[in-house]
């Protein structure tokens, strides 16, 4: 449960640390805030493969075929990626990049769940 | 290790803005752009490996 204080602590001392940069060299200060946003990801992250494996039990166990919950989970990927992207660069100063991370991201997201929506459509086909 | 990455970045910053003040009292200018670029590349490097981690590790987290 240390993990909080851990990424709070890391957060905070990443920040006033960014804001002492900034004044003489905005650069390194942006690459700092890049290392301190992935590395309290990457402790998210680890917390968050623990759900991953019960997502797996439940799904093993009510046997739904993982077509249905595999681009669920891929799009939740997705759009964490997209999400982080997007602010990195919003961060940075670049708010038209931004823009255009998160449209990739949304276009990934509907490309993952193609097969889902295929499948969809053809269920709907069957019943009328 | 992590924790000591972000200290390592910041005392470079540090070190680059106190080298540029110095550099550009004493009139030369472009060795301090020099140092800038210098100090970013390392921090890029030291940095890079980082996030690098971090994406394999949502590739094998979601299956991505």
């Amino acid at each position: 449960m240390e993990l909080i204080f851990k990424a709070v602590i890391v957060g905070v001392t990443g920040a006033v640390l960014t804001v002492l940069i900034k004044k003489t060299n905005p650069e390194i200060a942006t690459v700092l805030a890049f290392a301190v946003c992935s590395l309290i990801a990457g402790l998210g992250m680890r917390m968050l493969s623990s759900v991953m494996e019960l997502i797996s039990l439940a799904q093993a166990s009510t046997q739904i075929s993982s077509a249905y919950t595999a681009p669920v989970i891929k799009c939740v990927g997705v759009g964490i990626c997209a999400k982080l992207g997007a602010d990195l660069c919003k961060d940075a100063g670049q708010t038209a990049v931004a823009s255009t991370v998160e449209l990739c991201g949304a276009g990934c997201a509907l490309y993952v769940s193609l097969p889902l929506i295929k499948t969809l459509l053809q269920l709907l086909g069957e019943l009328t | 290790m992590d924790v000591e990455l972000i200290f390592k970045i910041a005392a470079v910053g540090i070190l680059v803005a106190v080298l540029n003040i110095l550099l550009s009292r004493s009139g030369r200018d472009d060795q301090a752009l020099m140092v800038t670029l210098a100090a970013l590349v390392v921090v890029l490097a030291l940095v890079v490996q980082e996030i690098s981690s971090l994406f394999d590790l949502i590739k094998h987290l979601f299956g991505l």
